[in-house]
């Protein structure tokens, strides 16, 4: 009886063994297709050639001093890119901050329009090109002399322009 | 007495034996033969070639044609899609891989296209800066020129196909013993890529695809 469990064994074996040599025997073969590339561009916002820059410290300010300040915003990366600003103010109340601020600050593009912020400071998207993309942006600040000016002496703001780039 | 009965009987049988035999060798013979019998094993002959509109040698993806994507050496036909520099958002257009099995001067064996996977070819850090996480933001869809619209044979990150898997198709293509399939590929890098989208800026990655066949 264990003799013939024994050969019962062996042959389910020997057939396993057989089959599973079939699913490997296959021929098989490959193709391929070489030297492709992926590159990346790349974008990089400047301005006036580094990435922070600084264009007022001003102290001492009148009613009626204006001032005005020039720098260039680029891209020296290899894709062309849209960037917006956003303009933020802090400081005193009603200086540079409000709905009627004491001090006016305005960003105009190369053409002397102004470039429009939206309630929350934040303009449009502006294009610039690859590798020469370059345009000079004009920031003015005024303190119009106006009835109330000496609800401003002693008073103290500042302000920022963040330029964010994405690409196209 | 009883053993000269058997010995007596062995030779009458010996005897009888000799005469049967010697009856037929004695008629009308013939014969006849099934010779040069050949048995061969079949072979697959497969390639591949991009077909930029003419079939040659040469990358499916590259940057432009003066960069990296001429045909091979022997091929006068210059690149026509070329990818330019990648970016969050871009899709390249569809590439063309023309694969063979077998030629006329080569006939090869049904088989079935089944997979396929990716190596990359320049592994080697540029300035310290490893490139190859660029297979991480490219994704790459396979199919057929006859498949219904957005269905795929195989699609996923490049970084999968160069895991060191063979990536099985959906549906194998089945080619018989003189064929062309036409395989078409397409790349693209998400508008939000897997991880910082920055770490992807100013890489450079070079692969090499790889479309495996069985036997049909």
């Amino acid at each position: 009886m264990k003799k013939r469990l024994l050969l019962s064994f062996m042959m389910i074996a020997l057939v396993a063994a057989l089959v599973g040599g079939a699913t490997f025997a296959a021929f098989t073969s490959s193709a391929s297709n070489s030297n492709n590339s992926f590159t990346s561009g790349s974008i990089n916002l400047l301005a006036d050639g580094v990435t922070t820059t600084n264009s007022f410290n001003v102290t001492g300010m009148i009613p009626g001093a204006t001032g005005t300040d020039t720098f260039a915003v680029s891209n020296n990366g290899t894709l062309a890119l849209r960037y917006k600003m956003t303009l933020t103010k802090t400081g005193d109340t009603g200086f540079l901050t409000g709905v009627a601020p004491a001090v006016i600050i305005t960003v105009k593009d190369s053409t002397g329009t102004p470039i429009v912020f939206d309630a929350s400071g934040v303009s449009d998207y502006r294009p610039l090109a690859a590798l020469t993309g370059s345009e000079n942006l004009t920031v003015e600040y005024s303190f119009p002399d106006r009835a109330d000016n000496n609800d401003f002496q002693g008073k103290t703001g500042s302000f920022s322009i963040a330029l964010d780039a994405v690409t196209p | 007495m009883m053993n000269k009965k058997i010995l007596t009987s062995v030779l009458l049988v010996a005897l009888a034996s000799s005469l049967i035999g010697t009856a037929t060798i004695a008629g009308f013979t013939s014969q006849a033969s099934n010779i040069n019998n050949t048995v061969a094993t079949g072979k697959i002959y497969l390639s591949a070639d991009r077909d930029d509109t003419d079939p040659a040698p040469g990358p499916l993806f590259y940057f432009d044609n003066e960069t990296d994507g001429a045909a091979q050496d022997g091929y006068s036909t210059p690149g026509t899609k070329e990818d330019g520099y990648w970016y969050p958002g871009k899709q390249s257009g569809i590439k063309v891989l023309d694969v063979y099995n077998g030629s006329t001067l080569q006939p090869s064996i049904p088989i079935k296209l089944i997979g396929l996977d990716a190596v990359v070819e320049d592994p080697t850090p540029e300035n310290g800066v490893d490139d190859t996480i660029l297979k991480n933001a490219i994704y790459i869809k396979v199919w057929g020129p006859l498949d219904p619209v957005g269905v795929y044979r195989w699609q996923g990150y490049l970084s999968d196909l160069t895991n060191g898997n063979v990536h099985q198709f959906a549906t194998p293509f089945a080619m018989s013993r003189i064929h062309k399939q036409t395989l078409n590929f397409q790349a693209s890098m998400p508008t939000d890529p897997p991880g910082d989208d920055n770490d992807y800026q100013g890489k450079n990655i070079k692969v090499q695809f790889r479309v495996y066949a069985t036997q049909n």
